[in-house]
């Protein structure tokens, strides 16, 4: 079948009614049962999908994230990346097929933002395409969180996913960054810390925030895409002693 | 990377007068809806760095980088006029491309001829990937089609808002330039936008207001616009039309009026051939 999104006209009617609402309107609107949209609001993509999104509600907290991602990433592998960056597939998606999912999962009614509009707007909706944004919305952080990791040269193409999923550093930190950006740089961190567990078993956060700000001072003068992923392990391992000597 | 404004540890050609010599990079850039194709032309004038080059201990790249599908990456060229070909499917808007000369592998005793004397007998340990010389940065916007639907060009939009008949207002804060009419007005523009004569007026009445209130917007805040699909269209456009001398505050007027080919000549052309038909209609 077919994935449907928003008509460009029905996607900006929605962002503008939004813009509109007051916060208690938010409320209310963000914890119905079902957002409904008119007849005729959505169109068909190209977009081949195998079998409807069916993403687990069983967990608020974000335990089911990581299997979320994947059961989302493999009903869209045939995404690329610059139909990934379309808001209105993402802004159907949380409206629409996984409306249940994003009620449970981001649920309006309870969240720590300075208001409940901007709270909805940064996980329903996509306000500019950038990559912090795209990690933030409810729904297109986990494909492009398995799609900036997914490494088809292990045994298993989501180890470094999982790993990714495990600490949000990883995601304000790394995916988003700079430097991030490039596989081989994400790459050769996430795997240098699964293999180095014992490293990292203790004061993990600092070691990894310390592991990122060694290789960003060094991308001042170095044009560090030019790096191979070995080129960045062997750095890393360099390090080692460095990053023992952190404690929090 | 912008390198202009960093003082690095090691002498860069290309960076203020460091060394003697030139870096030049041409670069032409050819899209079509899978491809996107970048020639390029690199010519270098510094004896040593052409050496280090020929013996393979330093090389050519352009880094290619789209932070909008998170996209980062260097691709090295081996002759001075090469292609790159790109699957257009990675890319989204703002495209930028930086050209470079990297160390290829560790260098003990770094020194470039035509060094700046106030390096004085100073030589230089360079590892790989350290940069050696800097060709400036360019950059390119990708477009995409929408899912299966036609990309469109505009940056603005016409929408209908929930009042009935308050004034128009203009909204930046989106990807496009939206133009927010009320209902009764949005009407009257859904029923004459199809009329050919009326569209140049159109132009000069609705959409020159709305880019000089964008500009407006940019120039005070342009940080907070970087990400907007509009922002990045206008500084294409500013390159294109080679605006850059004038893209300041005080010349919005004049720049809305560039950008839209001269929306109230034509506009004022339109009156003019609607005053021809109605005066051949009454004669």
């Amino acid at each position: 079948m077919r994935q449907k999104i928003l008509k460009e006209s029905s996607y900006n009617q929605l962002i503008s009614q939004f813009r509109d609402l007051t916060e208690s309107q938010v409320l209310k609107e963000y914890t119905k049962e079902s957002f409904s949209f008119q007849e005729n609001a959505l169109v068909e993509t190209d977009l081949i999908v195998e079998n409807p999104i069916s993403l687990d509600l069983s967990n608020r907290t974000g335990a089911d994230d990581f299997q979320n991602a994947i059961s989302l990433f493999e009903t869209f592998s045939q995404l690329t990346p610059a139909e990934a960056t379309d808001p209105k597939l993402w802004t159907t998606l949380a409206h629409y097929d996984c409306w249940g999912y994003m009620r449970k999962r981001w649920p309006a009614e309870v969240n720590s933002a300075k208001s409940n509009k901007e709270y909805i707007e940064q996980r329903y909706f996509i306000k500019s395409i950038n990559s912090k944004n795209l990690l933030r919305h409810g729904i297109s952080r986990l494909w492009w969180m398995v799609y900036l990791t997914y490494d088809d040269g292990g045994s298993n193409p989501y180890e470094l996913t999982e790993e990714v999923f495990s600490m949000l550093d990883y995601t304000t930190h790394l995916l988003s960054g700079v430097q991030g950006r490039n596989r081989n740089f994400s790459r050769a961190i996430l795997k240098f810390v699964i293999k180095n567990k014992e490293l990292f078993e203790k004061y993990k956060e600092s070691r990894v925030r310390f592991v990122l700000r060694r290789l960003n001072y060094m991308a001042g003068y170095k044009v560090f895409s030019a790096l191979s992923e070995n080129d960045i392990t062997i750095f890393l391992e360099d390090i080692k002693k460095d990053i023992e000597d952190i404690s929090d | 990377m912008k390198i202009n404004n960093l003082s690095l540890p090691h002498p860069v050609l290309g960076l203020n007068d460091d060394v003697q010599g030139d870096f030049v990079v041409h670069c032409h850039v050819n899209s079509d809806e899978e491809d996107i194709t970048l020639a390029i032309n690199q010519k270098i004038t510094n004896d040593n760095l052409q050496s280090l080059i020929d013996m393979g201990n330093a090389e050519f790249c352009v880094e290619i980088n789209c932070p909008q599908t998170f996209y980062r990456e260097v691709k090295t060229l081996k002759k001075q006029n090469e292609e790159i070909i790109l699957p257009a499917s990675n890319f989204y808007n703002k495209v930028i491309l930086s050209f470079y000369i990297v160390s290829a592998k560790t260098l003990e005793d770094y020194r470039p001829s035509g060094l700046n004397g106030d390096y004085g007998s100073a030589s230089f340990e360079i590892e790989k990937a350290d940069i050696l010389a800097y060709g400036g940065e360019t950059f390119f916007i990708a477009e995409k089609n929408d899912l299966g639907l036609k990309a469109t060009k505009s940056i603005m939009t016409v929408q209908e808002d929930t009042t009935d008949r308050e004034p128009l207002k203009y909204l930046v804060e989106d990807e496009k330039i939206t133009i927010m009419m009320s209902k009764q007005d949005f009407k009257k523009y859904q029923d004459l936008y199809s009329v050919a004569n009326y569209s140049p007026i159109f132009h000069a009445a609705i959409a020159y207001p709305a880019l000089l209130y964008a500009l407006t917007e940019y120039f005070k805040k342009s940080d907070e616009f970087v990400d907007y699909k509009w922002a990045q269209a206008l500084e294409w456009k500013r390159d294109n039309l080679k605006l850059n001398n004038s893209w300041n505050e005080q010349h919005i007027p004049e720049l809305a009026q560039k950008i839209l080919g001269q929306p109230i000549g034509r506009g004022l052309g339109g009156l003019e051939k609607i005053n021809e038909i109605q005066d051949r209609e009454e004669s």
